[in-house]
């Protein structure tokens, strides 16, 4: 088999496996309070982990942080989700802002 | 829970119309880089098929660009993808009435953006399997199908930033951590997990960020009584 199917038969294999076991396995189960409380803590914990460096890090550093588009790009955003809770209209007003940020700087 | 397939399958196209926003450009900058890394078109479409995971495919295009071995890229594609274990993991008390096979099709099609939308939804109550499923297909054809896109037209529209596509993502998770913002013990998961997770990138162990990140931050909030609820609106 060739490099290249090699990698993508393994790199299915790695990332279908841990998607898939925990859903197959824990589904169903009985679980202590503790336990289902820190499960549904995942979600806040993770979804700030893949944001907060995609909105503050230039590259892997946190220098000039302050400097980036998407910092300010993030805040009417962020107000539109506090006042209105949808979606759509945080999702718009994010592409809007990033988009009138970088035609006007 | 169960209700009428169209109906439900149009319920979840339409909560995915703000995900395929986001991860069409992705999809077609995926394209542009692996023709860039020399890669074939086939190879470039049975990845996606395959993986069916952004972040992985990029780090394995721009691995095998380097020439390096098979076993290093597999490596670096599971410690890169390994957080969906526990978005896996959060999702499964919800899916005790599904079929075991519409499970292993949640699962394994599962992405951040998707865990993001099916976590919001579950948790609020709606657990329809058609909507879920559909939502995760529709991804996966989008995301499958822009790689391709990309690989030939990439070069010509190759600046998603100049119409703040860029963005979409990023401002769908701004929306979608918002409802947790009510209990006090999700909040010091999030800014916990939020700061964990800059802290490793920073340190320079990024690829497991998101996964560690994930790890401390519903940790940290496990411990904290809800009986000082913030008061939602």
């Amino acid at each position: 088999m060739s490099k290249i199917w090699t990698v993508i038969i393994g790199g299915m294999l790695v990332t279908f496996l841990p998607r898939v076991m925990p859903i197959l396995f824990l589904s169903g189960r009985k679980m202590p309070r503790l336990v289902q409380k820190w499960l549904s803590l995942i979600a806040p914990a993770i979804l700030s982990a893949l944001l907060f460096p995609e909105l503050l890090l230039n590259g892997e550093s946190l220098e000039m942080f302050y400097t980036r588009r998407y910092v300010y790009a993030a805040l009417p955003a962020f107000f539109v989700a506090w006042k209105t809770k949808s979606l759509f209209g945080t999702v718009a007003t994010g592409i809007a802002s990033a988009a009138l940020l970088r035609f006007l700087f | 829970m169960q209700s009428a397939f169209w109906p439900s399958a149009k319920k979840g196209l339409i909560w995915s119309v703000p995900v395929l926003l986001g991860c069409a450009p992705i999809g077609m900058a995926y394209g542009l880089l692996s023709r860039q890394a020399g890669i074939g078109v086939w190879h470039t479409l049975a990845m996606s098929l395959f993986i069916f995971a952004g972040s992985s495919q990029f780090v394995a295009v721009s691995m095998l660009q380097n020439g390096m071995g098979a076993p290093a890229i597999i490596g670096s594609v599971f410690i890169v993808n390994f957080r969906h274990v526990l978005m896996s993991a959060s999702l499964s008390p919800y899916l005790t009435p599904w079929k075991t096979a519409w499970r292993v099709a949640l699962g394994g099609m599962l992405t951040d953006e998707s865990f993001a939308l099916h976590s919001l939804h579950f948790s609020g109550g709606d657990t329809d399997p058609i909507a879920a499923l559909t939502l995760n297909m529709a991804m996966y054809v989008v995301w499958s199908t822009t790689g391709v896109v990309g690989y030939y037209l990439g070069a010509l529209i190759n600046r998603p930033e100049v119409f703040g596509l860029d963005f979409a993502l990023p401002a769908m998770f701004i929306a979608l951590l918002f409802p947790y913002c009510v209990k006090s013990s999700s909040i010091l998961a999030a800014l916990s997990g939020g700061v964990v997770s800059v802290a490793l990138h920073v340190a320079g162990v990024g690829s497991w960020a998101a996964f560690i990140g994930g790890l401390a931050g519903a940790t940290a909030g496990v411990f904290l009584k809800d009986d000082m609820e913030v008061k939602a609106k």
